[in-house]
């Protein structure tokens, strides 16, 4: 790169060929105004404000967009240049309404900034004011068009960093505008409303809507989303005590600028007024009355008491959720396995990870990914196996988009459904979780047979990886792949940056695991293991992993049937730690049903939220003597437990979250938590203080750093460390669960080779003859129990309806918009249909999460040990009066 | 024109042309030159085809004064209003076209025999006050020779 040298304000200062003037002048600390420059977008300059002179010739040039060139003599103070973008200042603010005092951009206006910077109010130009309604046509955003300045900030963000491209300018001179495709309705257009365009505008022509204030916040405070796995780092702005808002920050390295529809319009659902605030106990009668802490915690630890002593420790189990904290979860399992002695300890992981994350476990020997997922935007090439970040973990989307949109990436999507990522998608297998597995064995041979995977990757790093090959091209039911696969191979061929997202479907598939290890296989057929992430659900998911939250697990690395681990905990913990292998979450609802369980604590988890066959689980859980649960809302629908006690918000308490690349990030209280209730390691540590058993921790640090001392093989992680942006990430195998794949050819991958026959697709029954394609929602990620407290994520998701194709529903005489009922083999559940011609035959696509629950109703309890199985459910359809 | 039919026409017409942003113009003018205007339905076939956001075709779309995204008359009537039109009279020509067609600028009647539309000129001062009806010019008219190209219009 050559170097240039230009004077700038008469110092000589160099930069490199095809530097902005802008840039430079930054660089060395001279200040230029700007208007519809950002950092993150490309300089387009449509504002004029950042004119600066070159007096050698006299011109006036935008800085934002000329290139430095050799012998410039520039000027940002000169009469000439002030001049000019006084004038220009003057023509925006003209027909800007000067309606500072009562508008709610206030302090952050990047316009009035400039104004008062010149020294300039009212301009004496004529105005050709054109006054427009403000527009609030959806439950996020207020646009009053009249105060755009044309930056095209909006724009650009959209376009290029989020690359949606919802709106771009529409008309022509005065009257062009900012508008998306159909007009001013965002709905029905491609926006996903990530409000980034908010993020963005300099004035106040796009506005977050209905905010709990109408100033903007007093302080901003760093946190993290807790909505879903992905982390987002996010400021947090606070107003009176309270979180009023949300941004995303440049520096944090996954998300940068952009949060989803639920990090930066759902925490309204932290200030409901639905939030419980103080300790509830079900009466005789079954009504439930308010109770102080320290009556409840005196009853419970009393009933506790009785339950253990007359039927023992195993009577008792411990489920914890995946929003959770560390500590929160680490003191379960501390208060399960050494206060309780119980060894029924786990969390909802199992409903919504476990096949997956033991695949991984058992093929990479460890639960997290090598690669950031930063990586995504710059990869080459997408897979995409069960998993829908569009809906699930929308700003994953983003880096997806971003890498196909800005990049040329290709995307292959193995989905029955189209998503809104499909128009993205080089390929798209439309297929069921049956006929995937063998697109995936047909993809793999097709790669080997081509020569275009990693030979050497593979002799270096998997294991009997001859043995692998020949299992792969010496199978029987091997066929001449189609051109879809020759096409999917040349895309994934060595050499090309592949990543490979795993979504929450998979985890619900009835060949989630094997599906798992085929994608591992491909990963390593491409060299890329490193990139296999697994799109988890909670915000704190890989967490539960980590600690060992299960019926066989013991935080710190290990099975709780290892002897040095458990000895190891003695020692900390002091006295008795029971190493049993204990009952799964789905074993003590079981236990439950049989009476062996008398007593259920749930941390964190409303049972009927994530629960399949909320019928069969309420009978389940009347049955039990005892069921509390910690909690932020009252039940959404019906109540189980005997005992609720208030939880504090993420924002409402110090701890710390891994997401699902394994960072683990620090949260602190930022504001108090309404009324009495508490945090959940509070409760817990409370309560054993009450069983007469006190665990000592003062503060959430304390807990931290014991987490973190239990194991040499864990790297330690600082606590000052985890607060910064984007956290620490745990190293490759530091918390490895993957315990049972150890000890043979240390340190290699292992494959899976594939199975002798493939899966077929389940026929349905005859009188359940629709197949249902369960189908996640942006506004309601995992059990959609916090977004449903959120006014404006409630008003913007339907989430009660369910879609067919045309024909299908001409068969059940349904009609679009009209009720109907669906019947599983366990429940019913009713919705509103709509009619959509991309639903695959023989289908009906029902939401996920969402304010009723639709699915939990329909799903049968799932075999021993086996995952939910989406995949195989079947139900009857028929219309029903309204 | 049933729905179905459109998009078979559509669909024909995007094979046409090169999938890159350079085909987005002449598409459109193919497809505005088939059905008389740029169907609304037609803007996210073309977005996928050419590449671009259906926000960027909309833009396009907008901008040009040549698109229209609403079906036109038959007969499209376009009165000049340039300088030497106006001086010798333009505003009774639009007067009597209004009262005719009963429309104002922009607008298309119910049932499709007429669209109305003002030009800045249409660089035949020389003729003015001018007229065009379709693809015909009629110059130097008055309010009695318009009405008489009207009605012939049908």
């Amino acid at each position: 790169m050559k170097t240039i040298t230009i004077s700038l304000n008469g110092k000589e200062v160099s930069g490199r060929s095809g530097t902005t003037i802008l840039d430079l002048a930054s660089q060395v600390g001279i200040h230029i105004p700007t208007l519809c420059h950002h950092p993150l977008l490309k300089s387009v300059g449509a504002c004029r404000v950042c004119l600066v002179e070159d007096v050698k010739t006299g011109r006036v040039l935008a800085s934002c967009v000329t290139p430095i060139a050799e012998g410039m003599e520039i000027r940002t103070d000169s009469a000439a240049a002030v001049a000019a973008r006084r004038g220009v200042l003057e023509l925006i603010l003209s027909d800007h309404p000067s309606a500072c005092v009562v508008c709610s951009k206030g302090n952050d206006c990047v316009l009035r900034d400039l104004a008062k910077d010149h020294g300039m109010c009212d301009p004496e130009l004529d105005p050709l004011r054109r006054w427009r309604p403000t527009q609030e046509v959806n439950p996020f955003i207020t646009r009053d068009l009249s105060k755009c300045v044309m930056c095209g900030r909006c724009i650009r963000v959209c376009t290029d960093f989020e690359a949606v491209g919802a709106v771009d300018y529409m008309d022509r001179g005065f009257d062009s505008h900012p508008d998306t495709a159909y007009g001013p309705a965002l709905d029905g257009s491609e926006c996903t409303f990530c409000g980034s365009c908010v993020a963005l505008c300099p004035t106040d022509a796009l506005a977050e809507r209905d905010r709990l204030t109408t100033s903007s916040g007093k302080d901003l405070v760093a946190g993290v989303c807790s909505y879903c796995g992905t982390g987002c780092h996010a400021q947090y702005e606070l107003a009176d005590g309270e979180v009023v808002g949300a941004r995303g920050h440049q520096e944090a390295p996954l998300n940068s600028i952009s949060l989803c529809v639920r990090g930066r319009y759902g925490q309204d659902a932290l200030s409901s007024p639905r939030r419980l605030t103080s300790p509830m106990i079900r009466q005789g009668d079954g009504a439930l009355n308010k109770a102080s802490w320290e009556d409840a915690l005196n009853q419970l630890a009393a009933r506790l008491q009785e339950i253990k002593k007359r039927h023992g420790a195993e009577s008792i189990g411990v489920i914890a959720g995946q929003q959770c904290s560390n500590e929160d979860l680490y003191l379960a399992v501390r208060f399960a396995r050494s206060v309780l002695c119980t060894p029924n300890m786990d969390t909802t992981s199992k409903f919504s990870s476990r096949p997956v994350s033991e695949g991984i476990a058992a093929a990479l020997r460890t639960t997290v990914a090598g690669a950031a997922l930063e990586g995504v935007s710059e990869a080459e090439t997408i897979l995409l196996v069960g998993a829908r970040p569009d809906y699930t973990h929308p700003v994953i989307a983003r880096n997806v988009r971003q890498a196909v949109r800005n990049r040329g990436a290709a995307l292959i999507q193995l989905d029955a459904l189209r998503t809104t990522l499909s128009d993205f998608a080089t390929l798209h297998f439309r297929e069921d979780v049956e006929q995937q597995t063998w697109t995936l064995f047909q993809i793999m041979r097709e790669l080997v047979a081509t020569r275009h995977h990693d030979e050497e990757f593979l002799t270096n790093n998997v294991m009997a990886s001859e043995d692998f090959i020949s299992s792969l091209m010496g199978h029987p039911r091997a066929q001449l792949p189609g051109p879809e696969v020759k096409q999917a191979a040349q895309l994934l061929a060595k050499g090309r940056k592949t990543v490979f997202l795993l979504g929450p479907l998979l985890a619900r598939a009835s060949h989630g695991y094997m599906m798992t290890r085929l994608v591992a296989d491909l990963a390593f057929l491409c060299g890329r293991p490193e990139n296999l992430f697994f799109l988890y659900e909670g915000c704190n998911e890989l967490g539960t992993l980590e600690l060992g939250c299960g019926p066989n697990g013991l935080p710190g690395c290990g099975s709780a049937q290892d002897p040095a681990v458990l000895e190891n905990l003695r020692s900390v913990w002091g006295g008795d730690v029971t190493a049993d292998r204990g009952m799964d979450a789905m074993g003590m609802i079981r236990g439950a049903e049989k009476r062996t369980i008398k007593a259920l604590l749930f941390i964190g988890v409303d049972p009927l939220t994530v629960l399949p066959d909320t019928e069969r689980t309420q009978k389940a859980l009347e049955a039990v003597d005892l069921v509390v649960r910690t909690g932020m809302f009252p039940a959404p629908d019906r109540e189980v437990a005997h005992m609720i006690f208030p939880a504090a918000a993420p924002t409402e308490t110090d701890g710390t979250y891994i997401n699902l690349e394994g960072r683990v990030q620090r949260v602190s209280k930022l504001c108090n938590p309404p009324g009495e209730a508490r945090p959940h390691a509070r409760f817990l540590l409370d309560l054993s203080g009450t069983l007469g058993n006190p665990l000592g921790f003062v503060t959430a640090r304390q807990i931290f750093e014991e987490i973190w001392s239990l194991s040499p093989a864990l790297t330690p992680v600082s606590w000052v460390d985890a607060a910064r942006p984007g956290g620490v990430r745990i190293k490759h195998g530091d918390l490895s669960s993957g315990a049972e794949a150890a000890g043979n050819e240390k340190g290699k991958f292992v494959p899976y080779p594939p199975p002798a026959t493939f899966p077929s697709t389940p026929r349905p029954p005859r009188d359940r003859p629709w197949k249902v394609y369960p189908e996640e929602q942006t506004a309601h990620p995992g059990d959609g129990v916090l977004s449903g407290m959120s006014r404006r994520l409630a008003k913007f998701a339907n989430g009660e309806s369910v879609r067919m194709h045309p024909d299908d529903a001409e068969a059940v005489q349904a009609a679009d918009g009209r009720w109907v009922s669906l019947v599983s083999e366990v429940g019913e559940a009713r919705a509103v249909l709509r009619i959509d011609s991309d639903v695959p035959r023989g289908g009906i696509v029902a939401p996920v999460g969402g304010p009723s629950h639709l699915l939990q109703r329909l799903l049968p309890w799932p075999e021993e040990y086996c995952p939910l199985d989406w995949d195989r459910l079947f139900v009857s359809v028929t219309p029903v009066e309204d | 024109m049933t729905q179905d039919f459109q998009m078979s026409a559509l669909k024909s017409i995007l094979k046409r042309f090169e999938p890159s942003r350079k085909s987005l113009i002449p598409l459109l003018q193919e497809i505005q030159t088939e059905f008389g205007h740029i169907p609304p339905a037609a803007i996210r076939p073309v977005a996928q085809r050419v590449g671009v956001f259906p926000s960027e075709v909309s833009g396009v779309i907008s901008f040009y004064a040549q698109f229209y995204t609403t079906p036109r008359g038959r007969n499209v009537v376009r009165v000049c209003r340039g300088t030497a039109c106006h001086v010798r009279g333009a505003r009774t020509v639009l007067q009597t076209v209004e009262r005719f067609t009963g429309l104002k600028d922009g607008q298309t009647s119910e049932d499709m025999r007429f669209t109305l539309e003002t030009v800045a000129c249409l660089g035949a001062c020389a003729l003015s006050p001018v007229m065009i009806a379709n693809k015909t010019y009629y110059g130097k008219v008055n309010p009695g020779r318009i009405e008489a190209v009207l009605r012939n219009l049908k």
